[in-house]
């Protein structure tokens, strides 16, 4: 049982572990799933926003460029006219003002560190050695310059922007702009980089020496990011933006926790449940194979008794062959009410008798071995078997038991060869010869139990030597939807073939009759004449 | 008027129902054994008690019974002065004749 119960464990387990490792493999993919479409959605996203941003800063720079691209055509047509140029530079330049100077210098200057005009504060490229700045302007005549100029002492970093008239190229128009630090917010609530963080980078690479702007000071940004760049003057801008939050909503960016999740609460639950079924199941084999055993003991103890109840051996009759055979029906656990007898009685006769009680049990059984008894004592007393059934009458009573008998008693003259029968209920028997088989015909009389004021009467038949007399109980012959004649009708048949001896007529019978074993219990009692 | 369904075993089934002169007739039908016998028994008790002269048994739709039905109806006849059978099968009206009943109870084909 020990044993048993750990194969049990073993079995449960691995059922178990087969729930668990499916569930949590189809939770894995649902879970992955979940992350590759959030992924990509928050990649498309993001892609959008990067192309969103791109375009408003491209805007706001063209915007930034247009003042100072016009102020270079003022300055180159008025030959660098204050007022004129003033009109379009001064409201940029100065302290509340987007750049901190704005200035206008002669492309080639004699001296390059005084600039023709300046409006706001004094440029900080004026503190530049004067081929740089003339390195410079040069370039500025071709293209428009954007460069930083790195922090002195206190002085921030400075981007410095330089145009010049398309041609001819006398002026050049420059200005400074203050970079703030990085994390400074320069969009203010700008929708378009609403969630998003940003850097803005001079040049293609990305060194933070080279940042402009930035949401934060922590650079290079980090996570899921996008880049756009964009030209200006002979030098690119790059835009590197990051989600800060998730672009496609909380409940899209949680979707995979709450599957993953959902999923192993489900894969717990499936595993509790399937380790209970197998248990469930496995104690139901358990039980039904205790109850299989207790069955057979049962069975097995219903059939000691009932042998016990049965003659242990029939009485050597001189002159005569006896045989008899108890056989079981298939599914019975009770005591049979199925039972024969034979007595060689002091006068030389033999007795003998096949009854049935009706039912099954203890009662059918007890009521079985008083019959059985008494037969044996009013047949030594000297009755003969139509007052052997007349006392049996008094002895039980249908009304109060629930079960009646039907009774076949013979009375063998062995040396006389005659048999006087009585009946009670029971089937007739059957008269074999060598190679026919007749029913004899009796005074059938009603069951013993049953209340009748007529009196059982015998009839007395000679039988020709060698032949059988066999008495049978109904399980023989009675089949389920079958009329009693059928099943009779079988029986002759069967026991008209030519057989060795009584001992093999009766195992010839069970066996033709009852090939699966009967549903029923069967006693069949056959006696020959020697001679 | 009762009836029951042998829930385990075979099908049979007792239908009781009582003429203007009070007379029982205990209709059954389906297949009696061993098996349901007893639960038929406990339907029946309850009239046989009532110590009735005359019981009626319908056995027009009774297909098949063994040796417990021989007992249920003799065990009601043991208790009443006439047990009436009426319209026994082939089958069963063998078994009756079988069991030398034809004299003990009163059987109408």
């Amino acid at each position: 049982m020990a044993r048993g119960q750990g194969g049990s464990r073993v079995r449960s387990h691995a059922a178990t572990a087969l729930v668990v490792v499916v569930g949590l493999a189809v939770t894995a993919a649902l879970t992955l799933g979940a992350r590759s479409v959030h992924d990509s959605n928050e990649k498309r996203l993001l892609g959008q926003r990067a192309r969103e941003s791109g375009d408003v800063l491209s805007a706001t720079i063209q915007t930034l460029q247009a003042p100072l691209i016009s102020a270079a055509e003022v300055a180159e047509a008025t030959n660098a006219s204050r007022p004129r140029v003033a009109k379009l530079l001064a409201p940029l330049a100065g302290a509340s003002s987007l750049f901190r100077t704005a200035a206008v210098w002669s492309a080639n200057p004699r001296d390059p560190r005084k600039p023709v005009l300046v409006f706001g504060r004094p440029p900080v490229l004026s503190q530049s050695s004067p081929k740089e700045i003339r390195e410079l302007l040069a370039r500025s005549k071709k293209s428009a310059q954007l460069a930083i100029i790195p922090a002195h002492g206190k002085s921030p970093q400075i981007l410095q922007y330089a145009v010049a008239s398309s041609n001819p190229s006398r002026y050049v128009v420059y200005a400074e702009l203050a970079l703030p630090k990085p994390g400074t917010n320069l969009v203010g609530n700008d929708p378009a980089f609403a969630g998003l963080g940003y850097a803005l980078y001079l040049g293609s690479d990305e060194r933070t020496g080279s940042v402009l702007f930035a949401s934060t000071a922590d650079l290079p940004l980090k996570g899921r990011q996008e880049t756009t760049t964009f030209p200006i003057g002979d030098n690119r801008l790059r835009l590197v933006i990051n989600a800060t939050s998730e672009l496609g909503g909380a409940l899209l960016a949680r979707l995979w926790w709450l599957l993953l999740l959902a999923g192993v609460v489900l894969v717990i639950g499936a595993a509790l449940l399937t380790e209970r079924l197998v248990r469930q199941r496995e104690r139901a084999r358990v039980l039904a194979a205790e109850n299989a055993q207790l069955y057979a003991e049962q069975r097995t103890v219903a059939q000691t008794l009932q042998h016990s109840l049965l003659p242990e051996t029939l009485p050597d009759t001189p002159g005569l062959a006896v045989g008899a055979r108890y056989i079981a029906g298939a599914a019975d656990v009770d005591i049979g009410g199925d039972w024969y007898d034979v007595m060689q009685l002091d006068n030389g006769d033999v007795l003998f008798v096949v009854g049935d009680v009706s039912g099954r049990g203890l009662a059918a059984g007890t009521i079985m071995a008083s019959l059985r008894y008494a037969i044996r004592a009013y047949a030594q007393q000297g009755d003969d078997p139509a007052t052997i059934l007349t006392k049996l009458a008094d002895l039980i009573d249908v009304g109060d038991s629930g079960h009646f008998a039907t009774v076949l008693c013979g009375m063998i003259d062995v040396q006389r060869h005659t048999v006087t029968l009585a009946n009670a209920a029971h089937p007739e028997p059957l008269l074999v010869d060598t190679d026919h088989a007749e029913f004899v015909s009796t005074e059938v009389g009603v069951p013993i139990g049953v209340e009748h004021s007529k009196p059982y009467a015998s009839v007395t038949l000679t039988v020709p030597a060698a032949s059988t007399l066999l008495a049978f109980t109904d399980g023989l012959v009675e089949r389920r939807g079958e009329v009693l004649d059928v099943g009779l009708a079988r029986l002759r048949e069967a026991a008209a073939r030519n057989h060795v001896s009584v001992d093999a007529l009766l195992l010839d019978l069970a066996e033709r009759l009852t090939p699966n074993g009967p549903a029923d219990d069967i006693a069949i009692l056959g006696v020959q004449w020697k001679s | 008027m009762e009836e029951l369904d042998a829930s385990e075993g075979s099908a049979g089934a007792a239908d009781i129902t009582f003429d203007e002169a009070g007379v029982p007739t205990i209709k059954l039908s389906g297949e009696i054994d061993m098996s349901n016998v007893d639960s038929l028994r406990r339907l029946i008790e309850p009239v046989v008690a009532r110590a009735p002269e005359r019981v009626i048994f319908d056995l027009a739709s009774l297909t098949f019974m063994d040796s417990s039905g021989i007992a249920l109806l003799l065990q009601v006849s043991a208790k009443t002065r006439t047990v009436r059978v009426r319209e026994p099968s082939p089958l069963v009206r063998r078994m009756i004749d079988a069991t030398g009943l034809a004299d003990v109870l009163v059987v109408d084909s």
